[in-house]
């Protein structure tokens, strides 16, 4: 039972992630390889708005929520836009290098020590009892509400709203989206926003869980096989992805060895391409031009 | 592309930034060079020792010095990446004035800043991370070590100290990290514990980073373990601290206290935490620790208590300088650091006594710290037990 | 000049992909407004680079026009990027890549109507390319990439008119399409000209069809214009009867591969 609630805990946090993978990719075709600094700078933001705000925790929060989207619209407008059309790989490049930048940066500011903004908010996180001596953490609970509400809302806007339709457009062909109109910068920017909202809210809820320090960058990077297997493209294989790489990684850590569970997403990863390199629910055509 | 190297570009102007004081060598100065991981991953544990050094020759220097001579420090950060290291390293040693190389950083970094030193003959002195095998009995003629912790001889006094507390009926779960040191440091633990005759049900490793512990945590719960044993990163100590606790597990953990500990115990206030030390907690209120604490307070973005082992590092910089005549020579600091006693008028149980063979120190004394609901503060709970190193 | 001044005019046009190939050279063309103007070519003569030095390049094609004006109602459009020139007024039927195929063809032409359209507007909008091709109206919520190769390009069509264009550039309409299926799309054409008073650049490689619902046709080879007129001073020209019509010299018709053999042949050795 304890297993079963880990697993949801797990598969959760690791959609939350890879959440931010898809939208860009799914967009630009571009692999975000910042996505972990930037979670790590959405939780950075939530501690130092919780400092300032000491009264408000509500208003910490959304505050920091709503700066995370706007990181990603600065980002996109400021850096990534002089980069579209310039080739992908020259566009991923950029993002590593953002991503040492903001490590760098982020550890000048923020020093790199452990935080833990949930202390500062005056929030408790007490564990919340699921029966049969089965319990989870009340930050993990609300992960796994965030995350539902978020992929219902991302999905219901791809396709039922106008930005949506226009997102799903530039993915399939950028060239014919701007000859028919659509603004090009207008969308990228948009998922990039929307990237780092939903990134930033990924690292403020395991900041809030378990605090916040250096090796968030890498966590941040362990989701990345969830968003390859499912197939970078697609929202669901988002989903399904983070639920097969967190089963794996449970079950290794239960049944064989918790030392192992590091390497097991990896491995998980590595079968996925050898069988579908496109992953589960990618589009096929697309990963065999790279 | 273009783009990309400017923004490299950017990063790495903003990274030259963090080494201030390069420049040109003044003779008229003690001349040390410190290559430090700031804005690494080591960064949160190298960090306060780099601004701990700062601090404490800031004050020296203030009061008129060693010897009448001021003490220059020049930082470096080497981000724990080796090649960074060997460099800095490089270039301290060409500069013939610097008689001391300060390294703090990932364990990695050791080989080519030990090479270096090696090589134009200047004394290293590891600060604030784990000591290499080098400063240990028989040590390397220019090797020396500061730094708390000793992973085997930490986790000896635990699992004794586990025996001793629990009077031999605990059921010990021991829980490492994916690093060799961790791992051989907990194994060494688990033989002190059962040839004690505690019965040891779990050994678990588990990689650093991680995004959620209770699937650990879970598993060590299930071995109705009722005491634990840890040695490693913090950060995997205190998150599987609070993941079992989370689970409900009302046992007691026995973790390493490293810098961050005192401070984290303010935050947790949880009788079940229970630290094991070589250094005192700020909170004793002892002279030097008020005496550190106005001296960096303002100072640094680190909490105080993280001071402790960047101002060890000064106190026996300090000692071994004071016999350095002017001129100062780099074999004539390796002779003054090859004898000297380092009073840490409290900081630590014991003072630093380095001889020509043993760069680490001859004892050690450990403490026990546990949060006491009573006082609202941390206490010790087992005073220093003094522990021969050979 | 009797002529009013033209609805697009390219002066010179040169145009040099990746910083060295130079694709078109010193084009020169009128498009009068609420003509048909046809613009004949063979394969790589230029004249696809023509139509997107026209309807705006981006970063990945890697191309810019290095001389010369394209004039779009008296406005130098050239090097705009394509969201700019599609809300100016000209909008691209592409010869590839012209739809959406993992939208449906509802969202297709919804993804394709100007922004700030209101959902009356919209539906309008949509309505009217209905009644233009009926046959998108029955396969509304099919995926695009499962339609056959008429509904496709009624689809681009369609799609194209939701930009609301005064200028609609077509390139290559007639590939692989059945000769059959091509007249009828010229007859849609030929409606759309004079229902919303479009102007029309259509691109062929074969003329036979095109040729007949023209105003005025161009031949550009080898990235220049080599010859221009009217439909029925073109339809006379002996190269044109030879090589875009394929009525050489009272023969049978030449199909198009043994008409770009012989071109080819002519450029090599003759």
């Amino acid at each position: 039972m304890q297993v079963l609630a880990n697993l949801v805990v797990l598969t959760a946090i690791y959609a939350l992630i890879s959440c931010g993978y898809v939208l860009i990719y799914r967009v630009s075709r571009v692999l975000n390889l910042a996505h972990g600094e930037l979670m790590m700078l959405g939780a950075y933001l939530l501690f130092t708005l919780a400092s300032l705000f000491k009264g408000g925790p509500e208003l910490a929060f959304a505050g920091a929520v709503g700066l995370s989207l706007l990181v990603g619209f600065v980002l996109y407008v400021v850096l990534m836009r002089k980069m579209t059309g310039e080739l992908v790989i020259a566009a991923v490049l950029v993002t590593i290098a953002l991503g040492i930048l903001l490590r760098g940066l982020m550890v000048l500011i923020w020093t790199a020590r452990d935080l833990h903004p949930i202390s500062v908010l005056g929030w408790k996180n007490p564990p919340v009892p699921l029966g049969g001596g089965t319990s989870i953490s009340s930050v993990a609970l609300a992960t796994i509400l965030v995350a539902v509400v978020l992929y219902l809302a991302l999905m219901l806007f791809f396709r039922y709203t106008r930005w949506g339709l226009q997102m799903r457009a530039v993915g399939e062909r950028p060239l014919l989206a701007a000859q028919r109109g659509i603004k090009l910068h207008a969308v990228y920017a948009l998922a990039w926003a929307l990237s780092t909202f939903s990134g930033g809210l990924a690292g403020m809820l395991l900041a809030l869980d378990s605090g916040l320090g250096s090796t968030m960058v890498i966590v941040g990077l362990k989701a990345f096989p969830a968003a390859l297997v499912g197939g970078l493209d697609s929202l669901l294989g988002a989903v399904v992805g983070s639920f097969i790489v967190a089963a794996a990684e449970i079950l290794a850590i239960h049944f064989i060895d918790p030392l192992i569970s590091d390497v097991v997403p990896f491995v998980v990863l590595i079968a996925m391409l050898l069988v579908r390199p496109w992953g589960l629910f990618g589009t096929k055509e697309e990963i065999e031009r790279v | 592309m273009k783009a990309t190297h400017k923004h490299l570009m950017a990063g790495a102007a903003a990274l030259a930034l963090l080494a201030p004081g390069a420049g040109q060598a003044a003779p008229d100065a003690y001349m040390i060079g410190l290559s430090v991981d700031i804005t690494g991953p080591s960064a949160p544990d190298s960090g306060p020792t780099a601004d701990a050094l700062r601090i404490y020759f800031d004050r020296v220097n203030a009061q008129g010095g060693i010897n009448g001579k001021p003490v220059k420090i020049e930082v470096r950060d080497n981000q724990s990446q080796p090649a960074r290291a060997g460099a800095d390293a490089k270039s301290f040693a060409s500069d013939e004035n610097v008689i001391l190389i300060i390294n703090s950083a990932l364990s990695s970094t050791y080989e080519p800043v030990m090479t270096e030193g090696r090589r134009a003959g200047v004394p290293v002195l590891f600060a604030g991370g784990v000591c290499p095998k080098e400063v240990f009995p028989p040590a390397d003629p220019l090797m020396f070590c500061t730094s708390s912790y000793a992973a085997e001889k930490d986790t000896e006094f635990a699992a004794n100290y586990i025996h001793e507390a629990s009077g031999g009926k605990a059921i010990l779960g021991t829980i490492s990290t994916a690093i060799p040191l961790s791992r051989a440091g907990i194994e060494h633990g688990i033989s002190v514990a059962e040839k004690k005759g505690i019965k040891v049900v779990a050994h678990e490793t588990i990689p650093p980073p991680t995004p959620n512990y209770a699937p650990f945590a879970t598993k060590l719960k299930e071995t109705k373990m009722d005491w634990g044993l840890t040695w490693g990163p913090w950060i995997v100590q205190i998150r599987i601290f609070e993941a079992l606790r989370q689970l409900g597990w009302d046992g007691k953990l026995m973790a390493y206290g490293h810098l961050i500990s005192e401070d984290e115990m303010l935050r947790l206030k949880d009788p079940g935490l229970l630290l094991f030390r070589t250094s005192s907690m700020f909170s004793d209120g002892q002279p030097i620790h008020k005496e550190v604490m106005a001296a960096a307070e303002g100072k640094t973005k680190f909490p105080t208590t993280y001071m402790s082992e960047g101002w060890v590092a000064g106190q026996a910089i300090e000692a071994a300088l004071k016999k350095v005549a002017w001129p100062p020579t780099r074999a004539k600091m390796q002779e003054a650091m090859n004898d000297v006693t380092i009073d840490t008028k409290g900081l630590r149980g014991q003072p630093i006594v380095w001889t020509k063979t043993n760069h680490f120190r001859t004892e050690s004394a450990y403490r026990v710290y546990a949060w006491s609901k009573d006082d609202n503060k941390p206490k010790a709970i087992k005073d220093w037990v003094k522990v021969e190193i050979k | 000049m009797t002529e009013s001044p033209p609805m697009l005019r390219l002066e010179k046009v040169e145009v040099v992909y990746k910083k060295v190939i130079t694709a078109i050279q010193g084009v020169s063309l009128d498009v009068q407004q609420g003509q048909i103007v046809v613009f004949l070519g063979t394969n790589g003569a230029g004249k696809t680079t023509t139509l997107r030095a026209i309807s705006g390049f981006i970063g990945t094609d890697d191309a810019w026009v290095t001389e010369g004006r394209i004039l779009f109602e008296g406005q130098d459009i050239a090097n705009w990027p394509p969201q700019k020139v599609a809300n100016r007024g000209i909008a691209l039927v592409p010869e590839r890549e012209k739809i959406f195929e993992t939208l449906t063809v509802m969202d297709n032409l919804e993804a394709s109507v100007g922004a700030g359209a209101s959902r009356a507007t919209r539906k309008r909008m949509i309505d009217t390319v209905f009644d233009h091709f009926p046959r998108l109206a029955t396969a509304k919520t099919r995926l695009a990439g499962y339609l056959s190769g008429g509904e496709r390009q009624m689809l681009a069509i369609g799609s194209a008119l939701l930009c609301e264009p005064r200028l609609l550039l077509v390139d290559e309409m007639s590939m692989g399409l059945a000769p059959r299926l091509v007249e009828e799309l010229l007859d849609h054409i030929v409606t759309l000209k004079k229902t919303l008073g479009l102007t029309i650049l259509l691109v062929e490689q074969s003329a036979h069809l095109a040729l007949g619902i023209a105003d005025y046709g161009y031949v550009i080879e080898n990235g220049r214009i080599v010859l221009d007129g009217t439909r029925e001073r073109l339809g006379g020209h002996k190269d044109v009867q030879e090589f875009y019509l394929g009525q050489g010299g009272g023969d049978a018709r030449k199909s198009y591969r043994e008409v770009k053999q012989y071109r080819r042949s002519r450029r090599w050795y003759g």
